[in-house]
């Protein structure tokens, strides 16, 4: 190779290698942010008046982007009008491909239709009577005309439960049908919750058909007897309908949560906060005593019943409790049960009481109150002066004895405590 | 000596010109990198459209096209924020209509109380029955009915925060007592701005009752019981004079 040619070659590359450090070295031009057609933007924007301006709706563009480069730009390439749609399922595929989670999804699709059909749920809906109502307005006598409107009310839910389930794909829960008779609507709502998703809208139309008929019945037979021969059809009739799609064991369970020998015994022992199993136990327990004492599925003592069948009803549920529980858990649910036992659990939980002094104060307080008790009735009995004081002065001093044995196991403070508050109730409502 | 000299400089020149190629490409390197993330998050409001525009032949692709997409990268991921007055904000700036703004920050409070919610929801031991009184000691009742309200109280004030005072909160009907829809009742006719201060005025005297609660634990003695009034009287003397004020 000439040396003319090497020069020439080593002359080519150092203006290329300059060349190429001139392009390394440039300012990078700005990296242009693709931005859909706007043409896909009109497309789908919605011809109503909702989509407002940010200054008209006082819309801030603050926060829009975390990283530096989307706060350079001045509008966002993203405008919402592109995941508007008339068509809800489209509406949801656009929300669903712009990332937004599944269940965001659901609870704003739920608002939306529960929007389009609030003017016409409205119109059918009664208000809601609060819990400490006086009791003439905690329920109201049905009529013609009330059931009329509360099945088109139930008509109309279940067509927007039908629209809400075509757009999300899944069940969506309705809410169950008030009928104008006091009842545990609550605790059907609950108890339908937990039923297997395929057996729930079966359950729930059944359950409220149940409802209606029974508050027909009331307009239909003026004669208790009669009415209540109704009742008791129609209630087996649920019961038949029930059974053909909950198994035995869903059924007890649905029973156990919805019907009042078992509601109004949740309330009774929700203090000793009792498993599942324990509830059970217990439930079929009080049904037994419920049915024994005249009860007639949910109507309590519809039937008449002998003094003594009670009485005796009476001991077989306690004994029935005191087994299934054991000795422990019984004193729990005779606390959970008595406005004593709950004053003192109150009073053990707000001074930090042991289990053992709680239980001890609990049977030393039930011993004194049935003496206390006793000297009221033998006052009440109109015996003499004399008499009465002659008779009450060794239960005057059980009673003393008894409180100095209740004031050693809480201490004075507390003691003091419990006699300054343990008839306090408060209300706390304005 | 000449043209070997020339040679020697020339080939001096292409080494470092080489050398000194390496740290320049090392740079440009970089600056692509960081430049393609930050256009990314810029980007990812603006791809959104393709993104919906490739969902809408059917549910099924939009399903697996949200599946598909790294959450950082969704237009989704770029609006939202963890706190509801800046999601809101960010809904706004991308023209989101009012009421869905005011659906999807509802929904995304709903959906961070849902566990608490779930827990309190309506049992059946919460109905008081017919016939029955609803005064009760039990303090399982009493905390359930409290818990619900507070719960409702705070996802309330939160929903405020993000949307304005008039976000409201219904709550569950066990915790609804008289005194809360004669409250509501009274605020029917007045203007919005009373309305948030009343409403403010009922927010703190639960938030005041509620510590009560907490320290007496529902075992209330005679000095607990005259604090309790007092807050009643103050919360009744601040609502007249707000409701019947000019």
């Amino acid at each position: 190779m000439s040396s003319s040619h090497s020069i020439g070659l080593l002359s080519v590359g150092a203006a290329a290698l300059l060349a190429a450090n001139v392009y390394v070295r440039r300012p990078e031009a700005p990296q242009q942010v693709q931005t859909p057609p706007a043409m896909a933007v009109d497309h789908l924007k919605p011809t109503s008046t909702e989509v407002k301006a940010p200054a008209e709706s006082g819309a801030s563009t603050e926060g829009l982007s975390r990283g530096a480069t989307a706060t350079t730009s001045a509008p966002p390439a993203f405008q919402w009008a592109t995941v508007e749609s008339s068509d809800y399922k489209q509406y949801v595929a656009n929300l669903r491909a712009i990332g937004f989670p599944e269940e965001l999804i659901r609870s704003v699709i739920i608002a939306d239709i529960d929007k389009l059909y609030a003017p016409r749920e409205e119109a059918l809906k009664v208000k809601p009577v609060p819990h400490d109502a006086p009791m003439d307005q905690r329920q109201s006598y049905p009529t013609a005309e009330k059931m009329e409107r509360i099945l088109q009310l139930r008509e109309v839910r279940l067509e927007k439960q039908a629209v809400l389930e075509e757009i999300l794909g899944a069940y969506v829960p309705r809410e169950i049908l008030r009928a104008p008779m006091s009842r545990n609507y609550e605790a059907y709502e609950y108890a339908i919750s937990l039923l297997p998703p395929e057996k729930r809208d079966a359950a729930q139309l059944i359950q409220e058909n149940e409802f209606v008929a029974d508050d027909m019945q009331k307009i239909q037979y003026p004669n208790h007897a009669d009415e209540l021969e109704a009742y008791r059809r129609s209630y087996e009739a649920r019961n038949q309908a029930l059974m053909e799609i909950l198994t035995p064991e869903e059924f007890e369970r649905y029973e156990m949560n919805t019907t009042p020998a078992g509601t109004e015994l949740a309330r009774r022992v929700i203090g000793m906060e009792p498993t599942e199993a324990e509830m059970l136990a217990m439930f079929r327990v009080a049904y037994e005593y419920w049915v024994a004492t005249g009860g007639v599925y949910g109507r309590w003592r519809a039937s008449p019943v002998p003094p003594e069948q009670i009485a005796a009803a009476e001991q077989r549920l306690e004994a029935g409790l005191r087994e299934a529980l054991g000795p422990e858990r019984y004193l729990d649910y005779q606390m959970a049960t008595s406005d004593t036992g709950q004053q003192l659990r109150n009073l053990a939980a707000r001074y930090e009481l042991p289990r053992e002094a709680l239980a001890q104060a609990f049977e030393l307080q039930k011993e004194a109150e049935g003496v206390a008790k006793t000297i009221a009735r033998l006052n009440r009995g109109g015996a003499s002066d004399l008499q009465a004081s002659g008779n009450q002065a060794p239960l005057q001093i059980q009673l003393a004895d008894l409180e100095q044995k209740m004031q050693q196991v809480l201490g004075a403070n507390v003691w003091q405590a419990w006699q300054d508050g343990r008839r306090n109730q408060v209300e706390l409502k304005p | 000596m000449k043209r070997s000299s020339t040679i020697a400089l020339l080939v001096v020149l292409n080494a470092v010109l080489a050398v000194g190629l390496i740290p320049g490409l090392k740079q440009r390197s970089l600056q692509r990198a960081a430049g393609r993330s930050a256009a990314l998050e810029a980007a990812s409001l603006g791809a959104s459209s393709d993104l919906a525009a490739a969902a809408r032949p059917s549910r099924a692709a939009g399903r697996a096209a949200a599946a598909n997409t790294e959450p950082s990268t969704t237009p989704f991921a770029a609006v939202y924020s963890t706190d509801p007055s800046r999601f809101a904000a960010n809904l706004r700036g991308i023209q989101c209509p009012e009421e869905t703004v005011k659906d999807i920050i509802a929904a995304e409070i709903a959906l961070r109380y849902q566990a608490q919610e779930q827990a309190l929801r309506p049992k059946p031991a919460d109905h008081v029955p017919w016939g029955w009184s609803a005064r009760t000691s039990e303090g399982r009742l009493l905390e359930r009915r409290q818990e619900a309200a507070s719960l409702a109280l705070e996802k309330e004030a939160l929903m405020r925060e993000a949307l304005g005072c008039e976000a409201a909160v219904p709550l569950p009907i066990y915790a609804m007592t008289t005194s809360d829809q004669r409250f509501e009742d009274s605020l029917a006719t007045v203007s919005l701005d009373k309305r948030c201060v009343a409403r403010q005025v009922q927010e703190s005297y639960w938030t005041k009752v509620q510590a009560l609660q907490g320290r007496t634990k529902g075992f209330w003695q005679s000095d607990d019981a005259n604090e309790l009034e007092r807050l009643k009287s103050e919360r009744q003397q601040a609502l007249q004079t707000i409701l019947n004020g000019p």
